[in-house]
């Protein structure tokens, strides 16, 4: 069963990004900060994330950055209500962080499912 | 002892002597006069007193030791025209030699030249007494009665009166004659002498006049041909006066010169003119230097009326044309520099009236210098209506003085201007230069500015708004989606059989259920109302989206539909004015190429237009109730121009020439005070024209709607690819 992350302090979008994940059968894990869910997945890896990018504490760029050194395994997904943001750049360099940026709302949420396992697929052929 | 008629005749032969005294008389005044008097007396005296001593030698007895002769005559012409003090030496003289020879009448002979001697200076004092011939004859007749009684001291009174009675008529007489004949004699050598000398100064002063100046002067006769130049005739003429003589004085005129000089000679003659002025150019020969002088001349005529000759001052005018010449191109300089100033510059006196005007002034004013010069500032100049006393402090005060952003309304039409006072102070010059710049540009620039800054904020406002909308709509939307997956697309799926079975149910009496109570179609609804709200979000958003999102491409039906989607949620409730009941017809072309711009202005410029558009069609329904308002839009590619056209047709009241001709003007609005600042479509143009170098056009007719036409370049684009 693949796990997934979902970090956003909106509670709302939290739950229904999980409800949508866990009809698909994911295994989800959920957290509203950075730090919380820096915890949490380095006990228990992952293999994806959807990560907000304005969060109270660290923001979504930092969590990527470290959560990728935890695990430079795990696929991540931007989601941000912000209409100003793009990815960092440096967080481009990662293979495994989509060049996708989506825009809450999301409407329809097996384009990220199938951004992540694409991502996932990628890492697993050239492996 | 001679007598009578004898004695008359005796004396009378001394006349040669006199012809002698005025032949070397004449030669004493040339060459004495000059001298100090005591000088020139003295001489003269010793002169006179020699001719007495030539008089007694030809001594006539007519009495026992009494002689007579013409000595007394001298010696009263001496006083006369030497001089008392050549009176004195000559009667000492005269007195003396008579002394010497001796005889009964040396006393009577002494007292003679005395009496002589007074009346001769009596003469003198008496001027001018041999000027005509009625003072001669009664100086004459005077010296003669003074001299007779001398006669008396001969021996004793009776024989002197017996004697003097026998004298009194040929000695007389004879006396009367030498000195009337001497004395007139005299006084012409005196005039003569007088006249040559008078002559001689005003010769010189002639000759001073004519060789002192630096004047050419000339006479010619009547044909034209030199009789007379001066010396200048070297400097202008280029060959000396000598030479001159005899050449037509039109030959040395400058080719250009001569049909119009020889004109106004002709013209000259032909009237009769007796002084003539004229301009002209005269030629070196020598140098070929060519000078400009003014001819003064005066025509001469005979009797008969033809012409005889002309005298002529020609003064050389070249070096003082030149100067007026440098001066008048330094004059056009400094009018040029004025009147290309932007600025309107205008020139006063101390009393305010208008001295200076350039060409700006002119241009605003619509009123010549002709015109304006002379009247008063206020008069000629509505910004400074208001600003004399200003003006005369600024004056009084040498100091200047500034306003800026003076506001002044003509024909409804608001603009600014900067208006500056600088005093003269420049050596005594009294007045002022009014300078005043328009800065209507500049101060629309500001307001439009402000308004950028204004749409900034708002749109750093919206963003941040957007994101704190989106996340709960997100948690509203997405929600709602996971709720439709799981109620309706993807009702069977293992949860939800679970789910069922744990509740005692199955899913297909769930989905009757819901279906029989309409949730499916509230969950839609609730979807698509997000959607909605998401939308309008995300078009205020790539309205207010900062302008430094700079240029990219855009699809120009996409920005048109985005734009309408935003004009659409513009309503104003009071005015129960709604955008969605306004008909929207597109007639968009295929295959519209890209457009590079700044989507977001380019949006603010279509709202603008539409909003306008439908405010003026909204206005147009409640006064007439008959028409449907309605909006065109055509999107075009002008290929030859390689443009792209943007239509935007409304069916409103339209409007006239003058308001259409203004609609771009900043601050023109036709909207009540406080609801439109009449910057909206100033700034729509400011855009177009100015960030993207297209155009922006506006076609309209009272009662025949409105047409805004945009037209944005192409060109970019194509180098791109």
């Amino acid at each position: 069963m693949r796990k997934i992350l979902i970090l956003d302090d909106e509670r709302g979008v939290m739950e229904s990004f999980s409800d949508y994940f866990e009809d698909r059968l994911w295994q989800v894990i959920q957290s509203e900060s950075g730090e919380q869910a820096l915890k949490l997945i380095e006990k228990d890896k992952v293999d994806a994330a959807v990560v907000d990018v304005r969060l109270p504490g660290m923001d979504g760029n930092d969590f990527i950055r470290k959560a990728y050194r935890l695990n430079p395994e795990t696929a991540f997904v931007v989601c941000t209500g912000s209409p100003e943001y793009i990815v960092p750049k440096d967080l481009l360099d990662f293979p495994n962080v989509s060049g996708r940026l989506f825009k809450k709302p999301v409407n329809n949420f097996s384009e990220i499912e199938e951004e992540l396992l694409w991502i996932i697929g990628q890492k697993q052929k050239n492996e | 002892m001679v007598q009578g008629i004898d004695l008359f005749f005796a004396l009378f032969n001394n006349l040669a002597i006199f012809i002698a005294l005025v032949t070397v008389y004449g030669y004493l005044l040339a060459q004495f006069k000059e001298l100090i008097w005591y000088k020139r007396q003295s001489i003269f005296g010793i002169f006179f007193g020699i001719f007495t001593i030539g008089c007694m030698f030809a001594k006539i007895p007519v009495f026992e030791g009494v002689i007579v002769d013409q000595r007394n005559a001298i010696v009263v012409i001496s006083g006369v025209f030497g001089g008392p003090f050549s009176a004195v030496i000559t009667a000492i003289i005269g007195g003396s030699f008579r002394i010497y020879l001796g005889g009964g009448g040396v006393l009577a002979g002494c007292i003679g030249v005395s009496l002589s001697a007074t009346a001769g200076i009596i003469l003198y004092k008496i001027s001018g007494c041999f000027t005509s011939i009625q003072k001669a004859l009664a100086g004459t007749l005077f010296a003669v009665i003074a001299i007779l009684p001398g006669f008396l001291f001969v021996k004793d009174l009776q024989t002197g009166w017996g004697l003097m009675k026998a004298m009194a008529l040929p000695y007389g007489f004879a006396i009367f004659c030498g000195i009337l004949t001497v004395g007139l004699l005299l006084n012409r050598e005196e005039e003569k002498y007088y006249l040559g000398l008078s002559f001689k100064e005003s010769e010189e002063r002639y000759r001073e006049l004519i060789e002192g100046t630096e004047d050419l002067i000339t006479t010619t006769d009547g044909q034209g041909n030199f009789t007379f130049v001066n010396h200048m005739a070297e400097n202008i003429l280029g060959i000396s006066p000598e030479q001159c003589i005899g050449m037509s004085a039109f030959d040395f005129i400058h080719s250009d010169d001569q049909a119009m000089t020889k004109e106004w000679f002709n013209r000259g003659v032909a009237q009769k003119k007796k002084q003539m002025n004229l301009e002209n150019r005269q030629v070196n020969s020598m140098t070929g230097e060519t000078r400009s002088v003014y001819w003064s001349s005066s025509f001469h005529y005979d009797a008969s009326g033809s012409m005889v000759g002309v005298g002529s001052i020609a003064r050389d005018i070249t070096e003082h044309k030149r100067s007026e010449e440098a001066l008048k191109s330094l004059q056009n300089l400094l009018n040029n520099i004025i009147n290309s100033m932007p600025s309107v510059l205008v020139g006063v006196n101390s009393k305010g009236k208008v001295i200076q005007w350039n060409h700006e002034a002119e241009k605003i004013t619509g009123m010549p210098f002709e015109e304006a010069g002379g009247r008063l500032l206020n008069n000629v100049l509505p910004q400074m209506a208001d600003k004399m006393n200003q003006l005369f402090e600024a004056i009084r005060s040498r100091k200047t003085k500034k306003e800026a952003k003076v506001v002044n309304k003509t024909n409804g039409d608001v603009r600014f201007s900067d208006v500056t006072i600088y005093p003269l102070i420049a050596n005594g010059v009294e007045g002022a230069v009014i300078r005043i710049d328009d800065v209507t540009e500049h101060v629309m620039l500001e307001e439009m500015m402000v308004q950028g800054e204004k749409m900034l904020s708002v749109g750093g406002l919206a963003a941040g708004m957007a994101h704190e909308i989106n996340n709960p709509l997100a948690g509203m939307m997405q929600t709602a989606n996971v709720m439709a997956s799981r109620l309706t697309d993807n009702i069977n799926n293992p949860a939800n059989l679970k789910a069922a079975e744990k509740a005692g149910t199955t899913m297909e009496t769930i989905k009757n259920f819901m279906e029989t109570r309409s949730i499916p179609r509230m969950i839609k609804t609730i979807n698509e109302s997000g959607q909605r709200v998401a939308e309008i979000v995300d078009n205020m958003l790539s309205f207010a989206r900062k302008s430094d999102a700079s240029i990219s491409s855009h699809q120009p039906d996409d920005l048109m539909d985005k734009i309408l989607e935003l004009a659409a949620t513009d309503y104003d409730l009071k005015k129960q004015y709604d955008f969605k009941t306004i008909e929207i017809i597109k007639e968009y072309d295929d295959n519209l190429p890209m457009v590079s711009c700044e989507g977001a202005k380019i949006q603010q410029v279509l709202l603008n237009v539409l909003r306008n558009g439908a405010q003026a069609m909204q206005k147009a329904t409640q006064d007439t109730d008959g028409i449907n308002p309605k909006f065109i839009l055509r999107l075009s590619q002008d290929i030859d121009k390689n443009v792209l056209c943007m239509e935007i047709e409304d069916n409103g009241p339209g409007m006239d020439e003058d308001t259409r001709k203004r609609v771009f003007e900043p601050f023109f609005t036709t909207k009540p005070v406080g609801v439109g600042t009449g910057l909206g479509l100033s700034v729509s143009y400011f855009i177009i024209t100015e960030n993207h170098g297209g155009t922006m056009d506006v076609v309209s007719e009272p009662g025949k709607g409105t047409t805004f036409i945009i037209r944005l370049p192409l060109e970019k684009r194509d180098k791109k690819e």
